[in-house]
């Protein structure tokens, strides 16, 4: 019997997070959305729900699989496309094979949260991954049954810049040159939420079961012990998350076990599945004779 | 790959905890007779410090120079230790140690403060710190009135 399952998420900022969306002049800025306050229109930073739901489910939970299933240097492009990105439809004449549809339920659980796209079939998922939304004062409306305190920071208040330097490469051979000691360095910087900050998200899995819980759940707990990072400039230590489960009743690690008998014992079976969806078509045999063209004499 | 982080689950008195370091401290509201204690005794301090602003320093800079010392010791004080944050305005300005260990307004205010709740104290820092230049301007005039004897220092 399915269930819909919510699990409402607090993660604390441990390093500048830098979720970015476009430059202003020199400087990236971090994305952010229009929220309605009492004093009018509001651009608050947020994280996004894709972000969100690829680097802390998406990667961190396929990886694990590959490496359990032994499928490491083993899989095209177009099946680690589907399994780390998504896929793509590539081919024409979409079809619903529902038999397709019902094992890839059954052998992938992490694979009915997140769907995917076939070459030639789409499948859709089940979890829905909601925004990072900032802990400050212009959004109490949208922080709604949360503990905060009476007063929040302003948004702004949690922005700070950045600023680096990396090697020009034009100016580079520029100095080379002319064998000059000026420097090839050149400045970057932006903005980014500060370490301390706090976003309130979350997670919806739609008529789902504890396997797909499990595989939730276990993928977060990947996620964090890789490092737990979102958004960009993770080389440079940003976006370090450190994420906590609000209120939630359910057993986390039995849940994650459960899971992971679960793939260790369908592995043949999805190894095949996932064969059988990305092997190629047999080539059509050439036809004897070509059609002759408009205007084109024929062989008498 | 290390699969030991530890996934936390926090109850609503853990979250609310952690919540509750992101509260707004300049907006703190201790009540409103101790928020006029807090403006008088801020506005009051500024006259004190007019009156003990060293003569090594020139004498037209001394109301940039108080807006430095209280810009200078909420920046450095992150506590509430106001006798720090007393110290390091009185170190800006230049006093002259002999003068500030003698000057009984200072003395009383120190003693207000050792006295007074940790919050008042934090409150103390943080109206300054969002209202300086209200403090510094009518810690001026307190000092004209002080000069002209309508008012003790």
């Amino acid at each position: 019997m399915s269930e819909t399952y919510t699990l409402h998420c607090l993660s604390r900022t441990v390093s500048p997070t830098t979720h970015m969306a476009g430059s202003e002049g020199n400087e990236s800025i971090v994305a952010r959305e229009a929220v309605v306050t009492p004093r009018g229109i509001a651009k608050i930073p947020f994280l996004s729900g894709n972000a969100i739901r690829h680097r802390a489910v998406r990667e961190p939970g396929w990886r694990w699989l590959i490496g359990e299933w032994g499928l490491e240097g083993k899989l095209s492009l177009p099946q680690l496309n589907f399994l780390l990105h998504g896929g793509s439809l590539t081919e024409g004449g979409g079809k619903e094979n529902t038999k397709r549809i019902a094992d890839w339920h059954r052998l992938f659980p992490l694979g009915k949260l997140l769907g995917g796209c076939l070459p030639s079939q789409i499948l859709t998922g089940s979890v829905h991954c909601w925004r990072g939304t900032l802990v400050c004062e212009e959004n109490r409306q949208a922080l709604g049954d949360w503990p905060i305190p009476d007063r929040l920071r302003p948004a702004e208040e949690f922005v700070t810049p950045y600023q680096y330097t990396r090697g020009d490469v034009f100016k580079l051979a520029l100095v080379d040159a002319a064998a000059e000691s000026a420097s090839n360095q050149m400045i970057f910087n932006g903005q980014a939420v500060c370490r301390g900050a706090a976003f309130v998200h979350g997670f919806v899995i739609r008529h789902g079961s504890p396997l797909e819980l499990g595989a939730l759940l276990w993928s977060l707990k990947l996620w964090l012990a890789g490092g737990g990072t979102v958004g960009g400039q993770a080389a440079r230590g940003h976006g370090r998350i450190a994420l906590s489960l609000a209120n939630f009743a359910g057993d986390v690690d039995g849940l994650c076990e459960s899971y992971k008998d679960h793939s260790r014992t369908v592995r043949e079976e999805a190894v095949a599945w996932l064969a059988a969806a990305f092997a190629t078509k047999a080539e059509k045999p050439a036809t004897p004779e070509a059609k002759p063209k408009r205007g084109e004499r024929t062989k008498s | 790959m290390n699969t030991q982080a530890t996934l936390l689950v926090l109850d609503t008195e853990a979250i609310r905890r952690e919540l509750a370091g992101l509260a707004d401290p300049l907006k703190h509201n201790p009540g409103g007779t101790e928020v006029q204690e807090i403006k008088e005794t801020a506005i009051r301090l500024c006259s004190i410090l007019a009156h003990l602003f060293g003569e090594a320093l020139e004498r037209v800079t001394l109301w940039a120079k108080i807006d430095a010392a209280l810009a200078g010791a909420c920046a450095k004080v992150s506590d509430a230790d106001l006798g720090r944050f007393v110290t390091l305005c009185l170190d800006t300005i230049q006093a002259d140690p002999a003068r500030a260990f003698a000057c009984d307004p200072m003395v009383t205010l120190l003693q207000v403060f050792e006295v007074r709740p940790p919050e008042w104290r934090y409150a103390f820092v943080n109206h300054i710190a969002s209202r300086r230049y209200a403090v510094v301007a009518l810690g001026r005039q307190r000092w004209e009135q002080v000069k002209n004897k309508e008012v003790d220092l």
